[in-house]
């Protein structure tokens, strides 16, 4: 195991997360989520080594974190904060070289190899064209994917990222996603990253971390959300008070999009029928029939007539 | 790049030469060549004089704007320099307090010399350590800077209630120095002044890298493995030895330690601290040494020299500062 956390209480002198129990290995791309304030950056920050823990430890390659400088700990964990400080006179260029920074004693000019290698992440990156434009000129966009870039110029395996998806139009979060899954699973990195739009990123993470209540739970994603069907649960979307739910059999992503449908489309009480998904239709049932619908369309005109 | 840095810094280097050599030559008398090779020559000592004029130069170019480039880089502010901080004037205080009550006692040669020196210093490293002191409890590095400003207030009160009550001879003495007495140096104080740049060029060569590593913010610097409080304990030690010790000697230098900086970020770029540093030292001991060609041939004081030059150049950076703000 790459990062291993045993027993781990995390917080500002007062406990946030306590008993943290959990794992990851290079190769996996973790979501992290959890309400504003509950400890997300706090524990990511810990897991830096940048706030010590409260009990318990943190084993990076079987080796406690309190035992490692900074130095080893940014050879193997490279970050990407929320917060993109921009300072004056830093091209993308600059920026994404500063990865290198740790690899030099001084860090007075890069070897021809370490350019050559910037230049490739770059041009991976589709930001060749940015070269030289200073950070300010950046689009949020670029701007996030210049700061992975740094990240990834690093050479740790492990890349840690605090809400990389904030501030980004959809298709942009989906360029990001699909990067970071691309690391974890082409360049066998460990990803572990922040996201409130969980209901996007969740489609790119293998495994997740949940905090709630003060406890973290950590597991493969679709486990972690079959047990939080609360995160799920299409009633936290709920716009029409006076539905009520019929009984739905069937995964997720079609679940969610009947409820959808019904809650928006009927006032009434549904709690009677039984729908359930047969792969390609919907079969439909009450104690008095039972009907078969392709589309939501037919359901839409199905279900007022008996009504 | 590297290419641009190479050519730059050589063309630098053969004007400081040149100007090193017609700094020696400009005077009342006219020199030759046996005259700085031969003790025995009669103007051997003007020519001691010159040479040490053109050492201290080099001194103070070296040091002057390398604490206000630490200073700017640290607190990313292109305007912060020794004398926003409050170096220089603390350092200018204590030199004052020197000034006037040590009319006084009556000290052995050797010892007059270095106590100017000793005080400014002594001076600074009180400031030094009330500010290490604040800046623990301040995170805020815009705290540092208006701490400064209060500071050389205060220390500019106190210097005008000395004035106030001072002997007619103490009171020319504190003005001349503090026009920037660029001739008075003797060989023994360059001694004094060169081990005291030697240690403040340490410290910024230790300190080059963890800058580098700051210039994203303490999360990222932390996360590159910088030691953020050792970092801030250099900059500050560094800058005000720096600082402090060019001003006893020399008077209050004012300006250069903002305008340098701003025109070696002009010259390359300003991301890469090492060849920024590099770039600071040699224009700077290029423009002090040309100041005091001018300071020479025109008899104007060094400091007036300064302020004619380096003030147009900081009201033009503002103005800019403020378009790009727009």
């Amino acid at each position: 195991m790459f990062l291993k956390l045993i027993n781990t209480t995390i917080g500002y002198k007062i406990p946030l997360i306590k008993g943290v129990e959990t794992s990851l290995q290079l190769g996996d791309i973790c979501l992290l989520i959890g309400n504003n304030g509950v400890g997300k950056t706090t524990l990511i920050k810990s897991i830096l080594n940048q706030i010590s823990v409260l009990k318990g430890e943190i084993l990076l390659e079987e080796k406690n974190l309190k035992t490692l400088s900074n130095k080893k700990i940014a050879e193997q964990i490279a970050v990407v904060f929320s917060k993109a400080p921009l300072p004056d006179n830093y091209t993308l260029l600059d920026l994404i070289s500063l990865g290198k920074y740790i690899h030099y004693p001084y860090y007075f000019e890069l070897k021809g190899s370490d350019k050559k290698e910037i230049d490739d992440i770059i041009e991976s990156l589709n930001l060749t064209q940015y070269r030289n434009f200073y950070l300010h000129q950046l689009s949020d966009g670029n701007l996030q994917k210049a700061y992975i870039g740094r990240a990834l110029a690093q050479n740790s395996p492990m890349i840690i990222l605090d809400e990389p998806t904030t501030h980004l139009d959809e298709k942009n979060k989906i360029t990001i996603l699909k990067l970071l899954r691309d690391l974890a699973k082409n360049h066998n990195k460990l990803i572990l990253f922040s996201s409130h739009d969980w209901r996007l990123s969740k489609e790119f993470a293998d495994k997740m971390w949940i905090i709630d209540n003060e406890k973290l739970e950590s597991g493969i994603t679709e486990d972690i959300l079959l047990k939080h069907n609360d995160l799920l649960n299409p009633q936290l979307f709920n716009i029409n008070f006076n539905f009520i739910p019929p009984k739905i059999t069937a995964p997720t992503l079609e679940k969610e999009m009947l409820y959808s449908f019904l809650q928006k489309n009927f006032k009434n009480n549904l709690s009677t029928y039984h729908f359930e998904w047969k792969d390609s239709f919907w079969v439909i049932s009450d104690p008095t029939f039972q009907e078969i619908c392709h589309t939501f369309k037919e359901i839409a005109l199905l279900l007022p007539k008996h009504h | 790049m590297t290419k641009n840095f190479k050519i730059t810094t050589f063309f630098i280097v053969v004007a400081i030469l040149i100007s090193m050599v017609v700094n020696l030559n400009i005077g009342y008398l006219q020199m030759n060549f046996s005259d700085f090779f031969s003790s025995s020559s009669d103007n051997s000592q003007i020519a001691e004089l010159r040479v040490n004029r053109v050492l201290v130069m080099l001194l103070a170019g070296i040091s002057i704007p390398t604490s206000g480039f630490l200073l700017q880089e640290y607190f990313q502010n292109p305007l912060a320099g020794p004398s926003v901080l409050g170096i220089t004037s603390v350092a200018s205080l204590s030199v004052a307090f020197y000034i006037f009550f040590s009319q006084d006692f009556i000290l052995p040669e050797f010892l007059q010399n270095s106590f100017l020196s000793i005080s400014a210093i002594a001076g600074s490293l009180v400031l030094m350590v009330v500010l290490l002191a604040f800046s623990g409890k301040f995170q805020d590095k815009s705290f540092l800077i208006i701490f400064g400003f209060l500071v050389s207030a205060l220390a500019g009160a106190v210097v005008s209630i000395l004035q106030f009550y001072a002997e007619n001879q103490s009171l020319k003495n504190y003005i001349l120095w503090s026009f920037g007495a660029n001739n008075q140096v003797s060989r023994n104080q360059i001694w004094v002044l060169s081990i005291i740049v030697m240690i403040g060029l340490f410290l910024t060569f230790k300190t080059i890298k963890p800058l580098i590593g700051n210039s994203l913010g303490t999360a990222y610097a932390q996360s590159l493995g910088v030691n953020l409080t050792q970092l801030k304990f250099f900059v500050i030690i560094a800058s005000s030895l720096l600082a402090a010790s060019v001003t006893a000697f020399l008077g209050p230098i004012l300006f250069i330690g903002i305008v340098v900086p701003h025109f070696c970020r002009m010259l390359f770029n300003p991301a890469k601290l090492w060849q920024q540093w590099i770039l600071n030292m040699i224009l700077g001991i290029l423009i002090m040494e040309v100041f005091s060609i001018v300071s020479e041939t025109t008899q104007f004081p060094l400091n007036v020299i300064t302020s004619l030059f380096g003030i147009p150049v900081i009201l033009m950076m503002m103005v800019n500062n403020k378009k790009s703000q727009v």
